[in-house]
């Protein structure tokens, strides 16, 4: 019988009869044979490197040093050439990894937590008919976060926690988790009638309990692929905000050497954007590689939703 | 053995499993007249599905190898047709319904869409010919109200209704073989003797050949002329269905229907289980596949793959694959 | 009749939060005007005067409450800063962003959804792979530097050289075509990636269904299978991505846009009022664009009800 090429459509019918198994270790070997999804652990695992070599004071340390004269172009001084104010733009750039990480890293983990937290509670309250008072209010928090515009409240919270440097973090945290909180309370409400969670509410266990060593841990492939979106929003995030001034204090970041260089390009000086440019295109694909390969290799049938 | 209307040979289909390649469906052959209702049973798993989506011509390359000699529908080999000539033969000459009706139809067209579309594809009608032809099939399997039901949408109607519309877009160009893949197993028991009723009649009257999947003896008690015991991918008897619920040759059809509960004898008889579990097909073992958990197997059934022998002659009628079958003083017939 | 009331209800929870919050943040926590409009060598009593005339001398339910009224009497007082009333900014600054977003939003949407279609249709193919990877590629890119990059490419000496660098004086189709046409070659290319993406998720998903087997073993061809099935049944969650990305886009998209090409929309409107504290306008935004979520769910649920039987 012919076997129609073009068409690849559907899944052939039920040949997913056959897959029962779906175990950590085939996660983990459909990640090792996902080339793209090992290319961005290489790209993120570099990066992290770079970053941990400027935490520990190993690189970039001389990125705030006025030493050059204004767009000094490239030489063995200064490998990609000096700002407006006479900085190295290389030293830049590499510190800047440890902002983005940092940046990265605080804002992914948090609202990713907050979001398992949140979204689990919801999700264990909510009833099938009508609603819990908690899975209400949860709810509707996420529905007032989700209708304020997103710019415009990241904007307010870094302009009202002003001076705190830690703003742009709070702001982002506080808009990120809506996200995660519904996709995990899907997943509670899920698994909430599955045979492991009755037998443990059976046993009397109490609801953290249950809902920290039983519930979550279940809903760790989406906490996973979460955590690697936020930390990619958070970056791109930083460079916006960075540009509306909001940005990252007493340091830099590309975001900031982006909004340095909107008023250079016109001038003809590319090195700031590139760089930066580059920098920041390389970690945010090598983030968006892994998180791709990760949901892929959790859920294949929900690939890149 | 006259006008063999559909007639297939050494049909193998590959798919790519969890645990690596595995044929599910390993040369099978059967052929089938207009108007008789050839059944295809097995345990789920065995093959059945997949061997009806490989027929239709449903299964993908990257996931599934379809193989066969020969697929001979009416005088047109379909293993020799392009993509472009499967579709015009799809839904008008070859036609399919399918276990579940609710997720089978799209939930977003009415059933007079749905009908209406199919006829006008296959049989060139302008729409308002299309519409009257639609409530012209509704009203032959049976739709008392047919007017109402083309504006009705699949999820406003119970299911034996939904397979009715089912029947009635799959027979509407006048098929030369429908395939029913387990087209009563979601509905329940009176809706479904009332379905296969109407199959039957409708297959009658238009010399359709019925390809009946299913995985219930009682169906094929009920509505087959002959029927195919499947296992593990292959053929394992083919029989008139008097002589095969009379008469089982191979072990594994025994063990189907002693499976089966009965209440005729007057005390009540333990339901006889076969031991073991069908295997994975990606782990399928030389010889017959059934030699695991048959109690007359031998080394010779684990090495040796069983061919199709006659058991009763000329006639050719009745056909089995084992090297230990079950012997019958007197053979039905 | 149920379900209306639902929404109501809902709707002005949801009202009331929106407003609460950004009321807490932007005027509660936000920047203090008096210095600002008195200058800082004022008298105890000039700033007593210029605080009790903002209003900063009342409770806070008080100046919530306040907050409330005005915003369903619609009348919402002038701008601290320019004095102009907050009306008469918004209709002048509103049509500007919608102008300028809206070709960028519907482009961007409708490319995604003919580039999900390919790429689902041809899944696994070198077609897909290309649209798959050039999406991820796309939302590897940081808007702003689509925007730099775009600009020195179109608008500047070092590249084409087509368009003006920056600003919005439009007054015929030709000088609005010259000003749009690099914001919305910005826009189209941040949202792109995103879009192909969960538009092609969506149609792998719809295009797994039962139904498009039924399809083909019909005889349908693969352009039947996937413009009339799937894009079909792909409605609802095509139609709710659309209608409530719309005020994000129109406020937040605009936000940067307007900044960066100094564009006097809604965006630089509201991110100016925040960084002066100028409340009224600030207001005004955050409460309307509450008022039009509701409305935009209210739609919504009515476009629902349209393209799917099944909600009712």
């Amino acid at each position: 019988m012919k076997t129609p090429q073009a068409l690849t459509l559907s899944r052939v019918f039920p040949a997913n009869a056959f897959e029962s198994d779906k175990g950590r270790g085939r996660v983990w070997s459909k990640l090792r044979r996902d080339k793209a999804g090992l290319l961005g652990l290489v790209i993120v695992t570099v990066f992290l490197l770079l970053s941990l070599g400027v935490l520990f004071g190993w690189l970039g340390q001389g990125w705030s040093i006025a030493d050059g004269g204004r767009w000094e172009p490239m030489s063995v001084n200064h490998w990609l050439g000096t700002n407006l104010l006479g900085q190295d733009i290389f030293q830049r750039a590499v510190f800047s990894t440890r902002t983005a990480f940092e940046i990265g890293l605080a804002v992914s983990l948090l609202s990713t937590l907050l979001g398992a937290l949140l979204g689990a509670l919801a999700g264990w309250y909510n009833t099938k008919l009508g609603g819990n008072w908690v899975d209400g209010s949860i709810l509707w928090l996420m529905g007032v976060l989700d209708s304020i515009p997103f710019y415009l409240f990241v904007a307010a919270v870094a302009y009202a926690l002003q001076g705190w440097p830690w703003a742009m973090h709070v702001a982002m945290i506080v808009t990120f988790w809506t996200t995660t909180g519904r996709l995990v309370r899907a997943e509670v409400m899920r698994i909430k009638s599955r045979g492991f969670v009755l037998s443990s509410r059976a046993i009397g266990l109490p609801v953290p309990v249950i809902l920290i060593r039983h519930v979550l841990p279940n809903t760790l492939h989406i906490l996973l692929v979460q955590a690697s979106m936020a930390f990619v929003a958070a970056i791109k995030t930083e460079v916006i905000l960075s540009f509306l001034g909001l940005g990252v204090q007493d340091s830099v970041s590309w975001g900031m050497m982006l909004a340095e260089s909107t008023q250079e390009v016109l001038a003809g000086h590319f090195n700031n954007f590139l760089t930066a440019s580059f920098m920041l295109f390389i970690l945010l694909l090598g983030f968006n590689l892994l998180a791709d390969a990760l949901q892929d290799a959790f859920d294949p049938r929900q690939a890149s939703l | 053995m006259s006008d063999c209307i559909f007639s297939v040979r050494n049909l193998s289909v590959t798919l790519q499993t969890g645990l690596g390649l595995a044929r599910v469906v390993d040369k099978i052959s059967f052929s089938l007249q207009g108007g008789e209702i050839l059944g295809l049973v097995g345990e789920s798993g065995c093959g059945k599905s997949i061997t009806a989506a490989a027929l239709m011509g449903l299964v993908l390359s990257p996931q599934g190898l379809v193989t066969a000699d020969q697929i001979k529908l009416g005088d047109k080999n379909l293993t020799q047709l392009d993509e472009a000539s499967l579709r015009r033969v799809r839904g008008s000459e070859i036609s399919m319904i399918f276990q579940e009706p609710l997720t089978a139809l799209d939930p977003v067209f009415s059933v007079g869409s749905h009908l209406s579309t199919v006829i006008r594809r296959h049989r060139g009608e302008n729409r308002r010919q299309a519409l009257r032809s639609s409530v012209d099939m509704l009203e032959r399997v049976g739709m008392a109200d047919a007017d109402r039901i083309m504006q009705s949408y699949p999820h406003q109607l119970s299911g034996g209704m939904r397979q009715r519309v089912m029947i009635a877009m799959a027979m509407a160009c006048r098929p030369k073989v429908l395939i029913a893949d387990e087209p009563t197993t979601a509905l329940d028991v009176t809706t479904q003797a009332q379905v296969l009723t109407q199959l039957s009649e409708l297959g009658q009257s238009f010399g359709t050949a019925i390809l009946l999947i299913t995985h219930d003896l009682g169906v094929v008690a009920q509505a087959c002329d002959r029927a195919l015991i499947m296992y593990c991918g292959r053929i394992v008897e083919e029989a008139p269905v008097k002589a095969l619920f009379g008469a089982p040759t191979h072990p594994y059809t025994a063990g189907l229907l002693a499976a089966v509960p009965r209440i005729s004898t007057g005390r009540a008889q333990r339901v006889q289980a076969i031991p073991g579990l069908v295997p994975h097909p990606a782990a399928l073992s030389d010889g017959c596949h059934f030699a695991n958990r048959c109690q007359r197997a031998d080394t010779r059934c684990r090495t040796l793959i069983p061919n199709m022998r006659s058991v009763d002659g000329p006639t050719n009628s009745h056909l089995h694959a084992c090297h230990h079958p079950l012997e019958h003083s007197c053979h039905a017939d | 009749m149920r379900i209306i009331l639902h929404n109501i209800i809902h709707g002005l929870l949801l009202i009331l939060g929106v407003t609460l919050i950004s009321f807490l943040l932007m005027v509660w926590f936000g920047p203090d005007q008096t210095y600002t409009l008195i200058g800082k060598n004022a008298t105890a009593s000039q700033i007593m005067e210029v605080r009790h005339e903002l209003n900063y001398d009342q409770p806070f339910m008080r100046r919530y409450l306040d907050y409330l009224v005005e915003l369903f009497t619609l009348d919402l007082g002038a701008s601290n800063s320019s004095g102009e009333q907050v009306n008469s900014i918004l209709r002048r600054t509103l049509p500007v962003s919608l102008a300028l977003m809206l070709p960028g939003f519907i482009i961007g949407n409708l490319l995604g959804i003919v580039l999900g279609l390919i790429a689902a249709f041809r899944k696994g193919t070198w077609s897909d792979r290309l649209i798959t990877g050039l999406s991820v590629t796309g939302m590897s890119i940081s808007f702003l530097i689509i925007i730099i990059g775009l600009q020195v490419l179109l608008s500047t000496p070092y590249g084409l050289n087509l368009f003006p660098v920056r600003g919005w004086q439009v007054e015929d189709l030709s000088s609005y075509l010259a000003y749009v046409t690099v914001p919305t070659l910005s826009l189209i290319l941040v949202t792109l990636g995103y879009n192909t993406r969960f538009y092609r998720a969506v149609f792998i998903e719809e295009s797994s269904r039962e139904h498009i087997r039924t399809a083909r073993a019909f005889g349908a061809s693969p352009a039947t299978l996937m413009w009339r099935h799937v894009l079909k049944n792909s409605l609802v969650p095509i139609t709710t991505r659309i209608m409530f990305s719309i005020p994000l886009v129109v406020i937040s998209g605009s936000l940067l846009i307007e900044s960066y090409f100094g564009i006097p929309g809604i965006g630089k409107v509201s991110f100016d009022a925040i960084t002066s504290g100028d409340q009224p306008i600030l207001k005004a935004v955050v409460g309307l664009t509450a008022v039009i979520f509701v409305l935009i769910q209210i739609a919504t649920d009515f476009i629902y009800r349209l393209v799917d039987p099944r909600i009712s």
